[in-house]
């Protein structure tokens, strides 16, 4: 930890590797990672320097710059363009801007750091956290849409098996999996075809599968002991179970039947009830040919992210931005900085925006009905990433490296909101620590015009062990020996 | 809080009144007895995809591609690859997840089963029946079912059944029958059941 916020960040506990909860308080809390791949860069959305301040150097170039406003209401700057302007008009209030120092420049890894803390605790990643704690009782608790070290499972031995991520190849196509038969076959007269009728007929065999023929068969006594078979035998007798009796085929079904490209009608499935809703949010989320791809496969992971949490099946789920060509998203900046970083940065967004509408205007029931509180209330959204770019503009359609200063957008009701901590020097694109209990930024006033802060300054920002404990803190989960930015956090530690 | 919907009216926005996808309760998981710790090398494990279904294009003589596709399009094999032990490219998985079973494994194995069952009772009741023999309608003698169960044994379990197992499976029919289905039912119900063991799915 730098001796800048070593000094302030408040450490809870000490030693051990205890997990506490204070989930059942005032019940159970939701997060969404959208892994912005490739390095999205607060620099160029709202951490940016102003274009009338940024210094331009002989040798380096300009300190990479944008016209910059500060929208009414908003305590956070932002890069003066339509997307991130609207946001903060949205949703400034709920949004905290830190800035934060990653430690590797290797994508696969970095990504990993980003929502495991690099292994702060235990090597849980965030998502298996909220999982054990806040979705013991759901059927997927951890839903991963994500790719490469976003969808990494973390390295903690003696986490129940159960908050390992449900990985998610098509979102689209995903429910189909959450029935051993419903919607296989198309729908017929013939008992085989007729859906009820179908059903009856399952249900019945594989009573006899597994209460009879289980218990009969040679192998099942040879192997009565296996933890693997007892896991599957438990899976269908309990979760299996669970997510047939909650409809999950149908109620995580975001799109509704689409002719010849998802012919669902002919199976006997329906949408969820919220169909119209969610596909008025993410358009994008129906295929339009015959590969069952969504049209915009951002639409469709957070189309199913809203389901996921709307139908109490999760408590984490985890998107990826997947780039306009499917794989690079934020890297195009290798090829052209600014419009990689503008396209990407205005997709995800447009649908985490819009993704907090839908949370916005769903109401919160707990076991004792509707609460008059929206499952936004208790949910958080961050948008982690792997690192920053290079700082500086070469002019032309310039390209960009890996950075290891950054910054860090989370948007939640659970946090001090309406905050931006760190600011960017314009004399060389880095953005400075902060105190973690007032926030005052540590600016690097004594760095020559045009020279680096040494990574090891202690006024660099934050790093990912501390970032990792607030999150979790703020998500009502401690465990001994976390580190806490305490102006984040709305209550005091 | 309870002044959010008021806050939300206000601000031209309404909380939605659950349309008839309410939060459901939440429910406790069955505590699963896992027996005496095992070592991981030392116990059984999931086939992965592609073998469950070289296993059934072998005993139902079935082409790849039959095995299953979801709304007649989708390969059932390349939808749910990650949770059957396969990677997926478009996730940037590229091994297996190996120490747990995913919740959509089992679903996802029985549909694969379903389906390749469907397609080679479609084919035997079209043509020559090589694997479901049994006459339609919906009774059905001792010596015909047995003949049925002992081929779908031998096919989907390589091994011929014990008698107890012959007579629970013969059981099994009069209840298909009630459900309202046949003999053919009945048999690709017993196929469903012995491609979905644990016998045929773990090594």
């Amino acid at each position: 930890m730098l001796a800048g916020m070593g000094a302030g960040a408040v450490g809870v506990g000490a030693g051990g590797l205890t997990m506490r909860a204070r989930a059942g308080v005032d019940g159970p809390k939701y997060l969404i990672v959208i892994g912005c791949f490739g390095g999205a860069s607060m620099l160029d959305c709202f951490l940016p320097v102003d274009v009338n301040e940024a210094l331009t150097h002989e040798q380096r170039g300009t300190v990479i710059s944008y016209p910059t406003v500060q929208p009414s209401g908003s305590n956070i700057r932002c890069v003066d363009r339509n997307r991130p302007r609207q946001f903060l008009e949205a949703h400034a209030a709920d949004s905290v801007v830190l800035s934060t120092l990653s430690s590797s420049v290797n994508h696969n890894v970095a990504q990993a750091r980003s929502i495991n803390g690099r292994d702060v605790f235990a090597g849980r990643t965030l998502m298996e956290a909220v999982a054990s704690v806040h979705g013991a009782g759901l059927p997927l608790p951890n839903v991963n849409m994500g790719r490469g070290g976003y969808a990494q499972p973390g390295t903690d031995a003696r986490l129940d098996p159960r908050f390992r991520a449900e990985v998610v190849t098509n979102p689209v196509t995903f429910a189909l999996a959450t029935s051993g038969h419903k919607g296989l076959l198309p729908v017929g007269s013939e008992p085989a075809f007729d859906p009820a009728v179908r059903a009856a007929m399952i249900e019945r065999t594989r009573a006899l599968r597994d209460g009879t023929l289980e218990e009969m068969s040679p192998f099942g006594q040879t192997f009565a002991n296996s933890r693997l078979r007892r896991k599957l035998l438990g899976n269908r007798a309990g979760v299996e179970r669970r997510t047939e009796e909650l409809d999950l085929v149908q109620k995580l079904l975001f799109v509704d039947d689409f002719g010849g490209f998802l012919p669902l009608d002919d199976f006997g499935l329906s949408g969820s009830a919220e169909v119209d809703r969610v596909l008025d949010a993410f358009p994008g989320a129906r295929p339009t040919s015959t590969s069952g791809i969504a049209d915009e496969r951002l639409d469709a992971q957070a189309a199913l992210a809203y389901l996921l949490l709307r139908t109490g099946s999760s408590s984490a789920v985890t998107l990826t931005e997947p780039g306009t060509d499917g794989f690079l998203a934020f890297d195009q900046s290798h090829g052209n900085h600014r419009q990689a970083q503008r396209t990407h940065w205005d997709r995800v967004l447009r649908v985490a925006s819009r993704l907090i509408g839908l949370l916005q205007t769903a109401e919160y029931e707990d076991a004792n009905g509707p609460t008059g509180t929206s499952m936004w209330d208790r949910s958080m959204i961050v948008f982690a990433t792997e690192f920053g770019r290079d700082k500086w503009d070469l002019g032309g359609g310039f390209g960009t490296g890996h950075h290891l200063n950054n910054g860090l957008l989370v948007c939640s009701p659970l946090l001090r909101g309406n905050r931006s901590l760190g600011v960017p020097d314009p004399n060389n694109g880095f953005a400075c620590g902060f105190d973690p209990i007032d926030g005052t930024p540590t600016p690097f006033d004594d760095v020559p015009a045009g020279e680096d802060p040494l990574f090891s300054d202690p006024r660099q920002p934050p790093s990912e062990e501390a970032v990792f404990g607030t999150l979790l803190h703020a998500l009502d989960i401690e465990y001994d020996g976390q580190e806490v930015i305490g102006t984040m956090l709305k209550r005091t530690i | 809080m309870r002044w959010l919907p008021l806050l939300l009216l206000l601000a031209g926005c309404q909380l939605l009144p659950v349309p008839g996808a309410p939060t459901p309760t939440p429910y406790e998981p069955p505590v699963l007895d896992l027996g005496p710790p095992t070592a991981v090398k030392a116990d059984l494990r999931l086939k992965r995809w592609r073998q469950v279904s070289l296993d059934l294009e072998g005993a139902l003589e079935l082409p790849g591609d039959s095995i299953c596709n979801e709304l007649g399009l989708f390969p059932c094999t390349t939808l749910n690859a990650a949770a059957i032990g396969g990677i997926s490219i478009d996730n940037g998985l590229f091994r297996p997840i190996d120490d747990t079973i995913p919740v959509t494994a089992g679903p996802a194995i029985e549909r694969m089963v379903l389906y390749a069952c469907t397609e080679r009772r479609a084919l035997d009741e079209a043509g020559d029946p090589a694997v479901f023999t049994v006459s339609s309608g919906e009774s059905l003698t001792a010596g015909e079912g047995e003949a049925q169960i002992a081929t779908l044994y031998q096919r989907m379990l390589a091994r011929d059944p014990l008698p107890e197992e012959v007579a629970a499976t013969l059981g099994l029919h009069a209840g298909i029958v009630a459900d309202g289905g046949d003999n053919h039912d009945w048999a690709w119900m017993v196929c469903f059941a012995l491609g979905t063991t644990t016998e045929a799915l773990l090594f």
